[in-house]
């Protein structure tokens, strides 16, 4: 399909940019709708109820009904809120989801922009979601939400450096910063889950990605019993969808990532790359589905505490481990 | 295994594998509940069945053999009812009596069972009808021919019976009959 539209639009590269952009855009509107259905099926499963049945088959089409409800509904602004930053917030954690999504690889060839420091491009940009939680919360004036951005900021940055430091781990062993590179150097040598200092990294990564996304047992930022769902109470409507959009298409690139760094990305025997990537990232997507439904909400303090007293030292040595491993 | 709680022991690596060994069963635990049947019962399209002592819709018992309702109108049930649901115009007098209306209003209903209690002639019961909710408030209002078992046709039958009774009665002993209205009223 791609090789048969491609040649064309390849004449006018600021059309092709365009094209790619449209494309990526939507696919990180859309592919939160199927992530979200998945989450529901799989709650109501774990729960001994049925999930969403309804709208469509097996209920595959409730999560558009909800957009749709989502794109129609009032777009109400808090009385004491920073407008412009309320304003603006919802599309910086989109932005910065969709940029994400520009330098992963799906498939050979299937990658928006090849980007030789892409593992790097992905960390930087990554952290604009901090920034918008932070002004979400923050420019709500609403103490709830507050709360919620600070904890987030918290959070997230504590884990972003185990996380980082994992990320590294494979980058050392694998000698690139380019996904693509990354996932060709384990079509070649195996993936590279199976080396022990990147077993490790992987762990520590699942782990930090559970906190990075908001999911439990880190859901403190958006804790809906305790901060009535953290720093996006005040949003609705759009602005709103935006952000939920926003996280579960980080939740599908967070675990795409980790099938790119750890599981081969699109490397797999007899079905086609593009499924392999697919089946890789759902199956990671339900076992976060699935811790998420087992253990209970941490405390912040437990949370930071186990970041920083155990994952950062335990990831840094991991880092030396790989390196004196993997560097060639 | 030994559980680390205290933070005066606090080890981070201890704490953080007796954290994995308990996610791993917490794990195990919602793994099995995965697949375990589901208990949901997709109500419009599936239904529970009704206990046997559920406190639905009222009805009024026909009495195939007596070709009539139980109901002999005494209005115990309509004294017992604490919100005043139950009102009645009852039909003749003495053993013979009966009810020709029978109106329940079901919106001041709590469905406490009182009436049903009252009644000693097995005339007034609780069916398994539970879908009672509606847009209207009059749809609320039930009448007789909506309570009898067997309907309108139960209900004119029942009107019959009672006053072929009271004239064969009437017939039987017209002093007796005029007597015992007078003292009632007296």
């Amino acid at each position: 399909m791609i090789g048969a539209v491609a040649p064309f639009f390849q004449q006018y590269p600021l059309l092709w940019t365009f094209v790619k952009a449209v494309v990526l855009a939507s696919f990180t509107l859309v592919i939160p709708l199927a992530v979200i259905w998945v989450e529901r099926k799989v709650a109501g499963f774990i729960q001994s109820r049925l999930g969403p049945l309804h709208v469509g088959p097996q209920g595959t089409l409730q999560t558009v009904a909800d957009a749709l409800k989502l794109l129609l509904k009032e777009d109400i602004v808090p009385a004491g809120a920073d407008k412009r930053f309320f304003y603006i917030a919802p599309y910086i954690a989109f932005i910065s989801t969709v940029l994400s999504f520009m330098v992963l690889p799906f498939a050979p060839g299937w990658v928006a922009l090849e980007m030789n420091v892409a593992v790097l491009f992905v960390i930087g940009v990554s952290l604009f979601n901090v920034v918008s939680i932070l002004m979400a919360g923050w420019s709500s004036n609403n103490k709830y939400s507050l709360l919620g951005g600070l904890r987030a900021v918290a959070q997230l940055l504590s884990y972003e450096i185990p996380m980082v430091l994992s990320v590294l781990a494979v980058v050392f062993y694998t000698g690139s910063l380019s996904l693509t590179g990354i996932i060709e150097y384990q079509v070649k040598h195996g993936w590279n889950i199976w080396h022990p200092p990147i077993m490790i990294a992987a762990l520590i990564y699942f782990i930090c990605a559970l906190a990075e996304i908001n999911r439990t047992p880190f859901d403190l930022p958006e804790a809906e019993s305790e901060l009535v769902s953290g720093f996006n109470t005040e949003y609705s409507g759009m602005r709103f969808a935006f952000f939920f959009a926003s996280e579960f298409a980080n939740n599908f690139f967070i675990t795409a990532f980790a099938a790119a760094l750890f599981f081969g990305g699109w490397d797999g025997p007899v079905l086609p790359p593009m499924v392999w990537t697919f089946l890789k990232v759902f199956v990671m997507i339900f076992v976060f589905m699935w811790v998420r439904w087992t253990p209970p909400r941490l405390r912040i303090d437990q949370i930071l505490r186990f970041a920083w007293q155990l994952l950062v030292p335990v990831s840094l040595l991991n880092l030396l481990f790989a390196i004196a491993l993997g560097v060639k | 295994m030994k559980r680390i709680a205290t933070d005066e022991k606090y080890n981070p690596l201890l704490y953080f594998i007796d954290g994995l060994t308990t996610m791993f069963f917490g794990m195990l635990v919602t793994w099995r509940n995965l697949w375990r049947p589901k208990i949901t019962v997709r109500y419009p399209y599936q239904r529970r069945p009704v206990p046997p002592r559920y406190r639905g819709l009222f009805y009024l018992k026909w009495n195939e053999e007596k070709q009539r309702l139980n109901c002999v109108g005494c209005t115990l049930c309509a004294q017992a009812c604490p919100t005043d649901v139950i009102s009645m115009v009852k039909l003749g007098k003495g053993t013979n009596a009966g009810v020709s209306e029978f109106t329940m209003d079901l919106g001041r209903c709590m469905f406490c069972n009182l009436c049903v209690e009252a009644c000693p002639f097995d005339a007034i019961y609780m069916g398994p009808i539970y879908e009672l909710a509606s847009e209207r408030r009059d749809a609320a209002l039930f009448r007789i021919t909506d309570l009898a078992q067997g309907g309108e046709e139960a209900v004119r039958k029942n009107i019959e019976t009672i006053q072929r009774l009271l004239a064969e009665e009437e017939k039987a002993n017209p002093a007796e009959s005029a007597h015992s209205a007078g003292g009632h009223a007296s």
